[in-house]
Parts: C-alpha cells; structure tokens; sequence
C-alpha cells in the first residue's frame, strides 16, 4: 500500500505553472503517475498524489512532463496553467 | 433592548419516545442518538423574550400579523449600510463555516446577483435549528433574505429545504403568500442528503444541476440562468439571515442557538444567552445519565470530554473553540455513558461514509475503508496507523469539504477516546 503523501521535492526552481486535478473526473488510471512520475505518486486506490484541486506548482524544467501528463490522461482530469492565471 | 431580549431561555425538545422514525439506535438498544435531529417542536420551553424565536410556539408558525407586531416590516437598506449593519452584529455564516456574513455582502457590491438563496437544506445530521427556524419563525428569516435581496437589487430569492421535511414544503409557500412581496419568494425542495446542503451543491441543484458539491474555490454563480453572463448568487444559511433581520433593525445577536441530542432526556433546539454555558445549554434539555463525551459541531464537529472544564465553557464560537470544540452549525451531541464511544464513533464514520456525494474517488472509496476498519471489533483489529494511512489518504482530497471535515472529525475522536482506552 502507497499510504505516503507526497514529499514536497524542494526546488530552487520557481514554479512557472500550477497543475490541478478535478476530483469528479479522475477515475484512478494513473497514466498520469507514468507521464510525471517526479511529483505524481498513486495511492492505495490509484488515484494521483502530488495533485490537488487548487494545484501544485510545476517548474519549468518539469512542463514537458506535466504536459504529458494533461494530455494522456483517459479522463481528462488534469488542468495545467500558468502560475499567474491559475 | 439586545440583552434583555437575549436574556433568555427558548427550549424545543422531544422525549426519547417521540423520536422520529429514522432515528438510528448506535451500540446499545435502546440508547438512542437521533438518525437525523427532528425539526418539529412537540414541546418547547419558552420565556418572555426569546430573541430569534421570540413569539414562537410549538409547531404553529408565528404569522404575518405577529411578525409585524413584533419586529415591524424589514427595513429597506442600501447595501452599503447593510454590510455596515451586518458587521456591527458580527454577523458570521451559521451553516458551519462562520465566516464574516459582511464580508460576504460586501463582495457582492457591483456584481450581477441573480438569487438569494436561503440555505435552509440542513444537511448536517446532529442538527435541527434551520428547521425550528424557518417552522416557527419563517418570516424573520425572509426578511433577512428580502432585506439582502433588495439591497443587492436580487429579482428572487429562493428558499431551500430538504425532502425529509414535508411540513415545511407546506407551510412556507403560505407564510410567502401572506407577506405579498415584490421579490418574488420561490420554495426549493432539494434531497435529504448529509452533502446536498453543501453550499455548491444547493447551487448546482437550483441552477438544473444535480445535488452535488461543485467545483471549490469558483465564485458562486449560476451559469446559463440569465443569459450569457455568469451572475452570481448570495447563498446563506437560515438563521444567518435570522441574523441579519435582526441585525438590519439594529439588533445585536447576542443568543445562541444550539442543537443538543444523545444523552439528553429532550433532545431539542434550544436559544440561550451567549454569556450561558454548555451545562446551562444540556440542562434545558436534561442530561441523562454522566456522559464523558460532547461532540461538538455536529458529525464534521470535534469530540472534546465532558467534564468540569468543557461544562463550564460558553456558548460562544471562540469558547467552543478553546476548548478544541467547533462550534459548526452548533449541534452538540452527548455520548451517552453506556454507550462506547468506539461503537459511536463507527456509527458517524459509517453515516460520513455513506454521506460522500460519490463524485470524488479518494472520498468515496477512502471513507468506507476508513468506516470498515473503524467497524472491526475495537482491541481486535483497529488497527491505528492503518487508520492514519486511509485518513492520510483522503484528507484534502476532494472538491468539497466534506473528505477533510470528515476526517477530521474521525481524528479528533480517536485523539480522544484512544487516550482513554
């Protein structure tokens, strides 16, 4: 069982963008933990941890993954923004 | 006039015998916790003065003709005078949240209000107030919400009540009729459900929508109900807008009002002085018995011991508070004392559980889970960092409060009933 919450990896980096999950739609594929493996772990059921409702940030380095992430989710349960418009 | 008035003790209760059917017995028969607080008064104690419920009387409405002798017509106020008005009182959410109610008014100024809608859905198991309220006092809260919806030049206001309460959908519509206002007054009856009173979800249920909490964190708003435009609504609770009727007309609201149930020979609605405190507040009803636990707030509450500290707190939200309570919708249950706490709290985990909108994974499969471990024979198999793992899991996580508060609730019971075993 992956009854750990997420460590905050502590980056210098300045978080550019926010990604966000919408709860209602995520049904626990876990693509996304593959996609963006750095921050997403799954938990007991499967669904995403490292990703809230009102979002994590995503530095720079990590936005190719987090737009993976977006874009393969069979849901469409993942939303990634710029920092300043989230 | 404020504290004369607040001096005094409204008391609405029922006897064990008289619980209503869906009372759900927990741990041992014949040791009941109401299933769902009943909103009807077979009975009530009432002394000169009572403020919210001045005038009231077990189950008769006070009528329109009362209502003006007593308070006069609700006053028409600019909504800039009203945000005054309202923070004067210190006015604050009484669905649970208590956030400042001027502050809410006051983010309304300028924006398109469609409705103002009167939350009155209940969903919170432990409590009956709205009920009492909008069954016995229905036009004090309608004038709080016709005050509101002229001020922020709302065309409607819309009052809320769950399915469960039948009697409501019948006298409501009358009381509305008997006042003849301009502001059209709609009566909107949504299920009895624990989340469909969760404010999102009145919203999305008015609005076409299912009864379901929607998206966190957006402005409330209607989509698609006047024109293209997002309007936005003004969504209190009821006795928030008792509140502001009162304190429109410059009246402070120094009375609480409180659900008290479980160990309780009359558990019941009662209105005391905030300056009373928590054993004034169980003795209108009777305490049966020597309970050594006080849910405070309600199911999404606090569990805090019953003893000479916690009898002597006040009635205020910041007492409650200080004491590790949460005031909530102000439903206070008493753990009767032949009752294990451990059975107890595997009911309300099981009744949180079953709560859940089922919308969001982590809530609807964590808190069964949480229930399911809860429900093992306590020294058999509760297990407590496997329970830490599930809670761990669902706190947070969700579009509504309602993952977190659960969790919470369940947490702060294990604090303390695990100290205790």
């Amino acid at each position: 069982m992956t009854a750990m919450m997420p460590t905050r990896r502590e980056t210098a980096e300045p978080a550019g963008h926010v990604l966000s999950v919408d709860w209602t739609r995520c049904v626990g594929h876990g693509v996304c933990a593959a996609a963006i493996g750095e921050r997403i772990d799954l938990d007991t059921w499967g669904y995403p941890i490292g990703v809230t409702t009102r979002g994590e940030g995503i530095p720079d380095s990590l936005v190719r993954a987090a737009k993976l992430a977006v874009s393969t989710c069979p849901a469409a349960a993942l939303r990634l923004a710029r920092a300043d418009r989230a | 006039m404020n504290r004369s008035r607040a001096g005094v003790v409204a008391a609405t209760g029922i006897e064990p015998h008289d619980l209503p059917r869906d009372t759900e017995l927990l741990g041992l028969p014949g040791v009941a916790i109401p299933g769902r607080m009943p909103g009807r008064l077979p009975r009530e104690l009432l002394a000169p003065g009572s403020l919210l419920l001045a005038g009231a009387e077990p189950g008769r409405p006070v009528s329109w003709a009362e209502h003006l002798l007593l308070w006069g017509a609700a006053p028409r106020t600019e909504i800039d005078c009203l945000v005054e008005l309202v923070a004067a009182q210190g006015v604050v959410g009484a669905g649970g949240a208590g956030f400042p109610t001027d502050r809410k008014l006051a983010s309304l100024i300028g924006s398109r209000v469609s409705h103002v809608i009167v939350n009155g859905a209940e969903g919170e198991t432990a409590s009956g107030k709205d009920g009492v309220l909008l069954g016995h006092v229905p036009h004090l809260v309608l004038d709080g919400a016709v005050t509101a919806a002229r001020a922020l030049g709302a065309p409607r206001v819309v009052v809320r009540i769950s399915a469960d309460r039948a009697d409501l959908a019948g006298s409501l519509p009358r009381a509305v009729a008997a006042r003849g206002e301009a502001v059209p007054i709609e009566v909107s009856v949504g299920p009895a459900s624990f989340v469909a009173g969760e404010a999102s979800a009145v919203i999305s249920s008015i609005s076409g929508g299912p009864a379901l909490p929607d998206d966190l964190g957006r402005p409330p708003a209607l989509p698609g109900r006047l024109g293209r435009r997002r309007s936005r609504v003004l969504l209190s609770n009821a006795e928030t807008f008792a509140r502001v009727a009162l304190a429109a007309r410059e009246i402070g609201s120094q009375s609480a009002l409180a659900s008290i149930s479980g160990a309780v020979r009359r558990p019941g609605v009662v209105e005391l002085p905030e300056s009373a405190t928590l054993a004034e507040l169980v003795d209108v009803g009777g305490l049966v018995g020597s309970p050594r636990v006080l849910i405070t707030g309600g199911w999404h509450g606090r569990w805090v011991r019953w003893d000479g500290l916690a009898a002597s707190t006040g009635i205020t939200r910041a007492s409650v508070a200080a004491l590790g309570g949460r005031w909530g919708a102000g439903a206070f249950v008493w753990l009767p004392d032949d009752l294990s706490a451990w059975d107890a709290l595997a009911g309300i985990t099981r009744e949180l559980a079953d709560g859940s909108a089922g919308q969001c994974g982590p809530c609807w499969r964590g808190l069964p889970a949480l229930a399911d471990l809860i429900e093992r024979p306590a020294g058999g198999g509760a297990d407590r960092t496997a329970i830490e793992g599930i809670m761990r899991q669902v706190d947070g996580r969700g579009i509504c409060a309602h993952p977190s508060a659960a969790v919470a609730a369940v947490r702060s019971a294990l604090d303390l009933i695990g100290a205790d075993r």
